[in-house]
């Protein structure tokens, strides 16, 4: 084996590889006509960039799968601790924001697409079309509505619970529990959570496994497609998130309650 | 520090404030490996010079998401490796990987002597004919890690698996391999 090795090696160094020339200057001229990359959460604030808005937004929730909270590492050196904590979810980026983030240009119609969570289907479709069991919170039983994320490829599915006695309706999502599961074996992250200053992050584990809870006040939260890219109208504030990984899974409650309460549904997840 | 290069967390710092000149020295110091790479998924130079350019530019749009103090080449590498594997599904060609041995080494030249500068030329061509019958998976992982003579880490973004398989997936590879270089001396 170590001979065929050496050979391949070899064989690597007689390749006729195709040159890079003027590679350098073909991005820089296209770089200098689009203008600065822009931070996630301006990006996510801004109005959507023209070849993005083209695009019908259910095919955007399909084509994305992140969540993102705000935040700006560097601005904030005492968050760096606690977010490098994090840093061991699977599929999951935290950032700290200099600013509060605020509400950005809401999505209007049905749930689906308020909330970017893609295409309605039944509990036995989202079943058959991903390939990890969906689970159900055992303490509140089947959701009143699911929608499957990523029909193509980063399979996710969203379970909506309405609201009821014990959960009030968030101010966020407009439901009573929002519950997002999302397969975490996953090579880039495709969530992000961008924390303001008076949004606090603490350290949970859910079963053993590592988690966090965000609360205080409000944090953005978007998609991100699989080249790590914010899918612009996705964007919207999040209320009280409890965040683990579970198995293969990165699973994300968000409710207007609790961190004990949202603990339990999490403890009850079967 | 005159003449020195900068390290890349200073130019991806500049670059992300807007310095297209910073960020273009990082496309210099990495446009030959992120053109192989392309290359190795997409077979064609063409296809692997528009991969590379597309690559680069989302990379540039993407670059406030970029964790500071990870590592770039890996990063970079993995929308490299997905931009290319999208080209070619646009191509909708099947991904030979369309190595080429290097028409003046073919030609023989320098040392030792022509007739063994043969030899080796043949005995390349034909192992290279055994690596471009290998199923895609094998073909990609043998190049990342001994024609790219990439990282464990940045095999495992090109390829799209866990770090810890690629170990494994590039053993089982060789493995194919050599029965395919016994397959075809038979």
């Amino acid at each position: 084996m170590i001979d065929l090795e050496r050979r391949l090696e070899d064989l690597g160094r007689h390749l006729d590889y195709p040159g890079a020339a003027n590679l350098a200057a073909a991005v820089g001229r296209r770089a200098r006509q689009a203008g600065a990359p822009r931070p996630f959460w301006r990006r996510a604030l801004l109005a959507p960039a023209p070849h993005r808005s083209a695009w019908p937004s259910t095919l955007l929730a399909a084509a994305a799968i992140a969540v993102v909270v705000i935040a700006a590492l560097v601005a904030f050196p005492p968050s760096r601790d606690a977010i490098a904590g994090f840093l061991g979810l699977r599929g999951l980026i935290v950032q700290r924001v200099p600013l509060t983030p605020s509400a950005g240009p809401s999505n209007t119609g049905p749930l689906g697409r308020r909330l970017a969570l893609g295409n309605e289907v039944t509990l036995a479709q989202a079943r058959a079309a991903v390939p990890y069991p969906v689970l159900l919170p055992a303490s509140l039983g089947e959701p009143d509505q699911v929608y499957l994320l990523n029909p193509s490829s980063r399979q996710a599915v969203a379970l909506v619970y309405l609201p009821r006695a014990g959960l009030p309706e968030s101010a966020h999502t407009g439901v009573g529990l929002l519950l997002i599961e999302f397969p975490g074996k996953l090579q880039s992250a495709f969530m992000e959570k961008m924390l303001g200053p008076d949004a606090t992050l603490e350290q949970v584990s859910v079963d053993r496994q590592p988690g966090f809870w965000v609360s205080g006040s409000p944090h953005g939260f978007l998609y991100l497609d699989q080249k790590g890219e914010v899918v612009d109208d996705t964007y919207r504030l999040a209320g009280n998130t409890l965040i683990w990984n579970q198995g293969s899974l990165l699973l994300r409650i968000e409710a207007d309650i609790g961190k004990e309460q949202a603990l339990a549904v999490a403890a009850s997840l079967r | 520090m005159e003449g020195r290069p900068l390290d890349d967390s200073i130019l991806i710092d500049r670059a992300q404030r807007g310095e297209v000149n910073a960020y273009e020295q990082l496309v210099e110091r990495y446009a030959n490996v992120a053109v192989r790479t392309a290359w190795v998924i997409v077979g064609s130079q063409a296809d692997a010079e528009d991969a590379a350019q597309e690559a680069f530019f989302k990379a540039y749009r993407a670059l406030r998401g970029f964790r500071p103090g990870s590592e770039f080449r890996p990063w970079l590498l993995q929308i490299v490796a997905n931009e290319a594997k999208n080209q070619r599904r646009r191509a909708g060609r099947q991904d030979r990987l369309r190595v080429r041995i290097q028409d003046d080494l073919r030609a023989g030249g320098a040392a030792p002597s022509p007739q063994a500068q043969a030899e080796a030329a043949e005995e390349r061509e034909q192992l290279l004919r055994a690596v471009n019958r290998l199923r895609d998976d094998d073909r990609l992982v043998i190049a990342c890690r001994y024609f790219l003579e990439l990282t464990t880490q940045e095999t495992a973004r090109v390829i799209g698996s866990p770090v810890g398989t690629v170990k494994s997936r590039l053993s089982r590879a060789l493995d194919r391999l050599k029965v395919a270089i016994t397959g075809a001396a038979e």
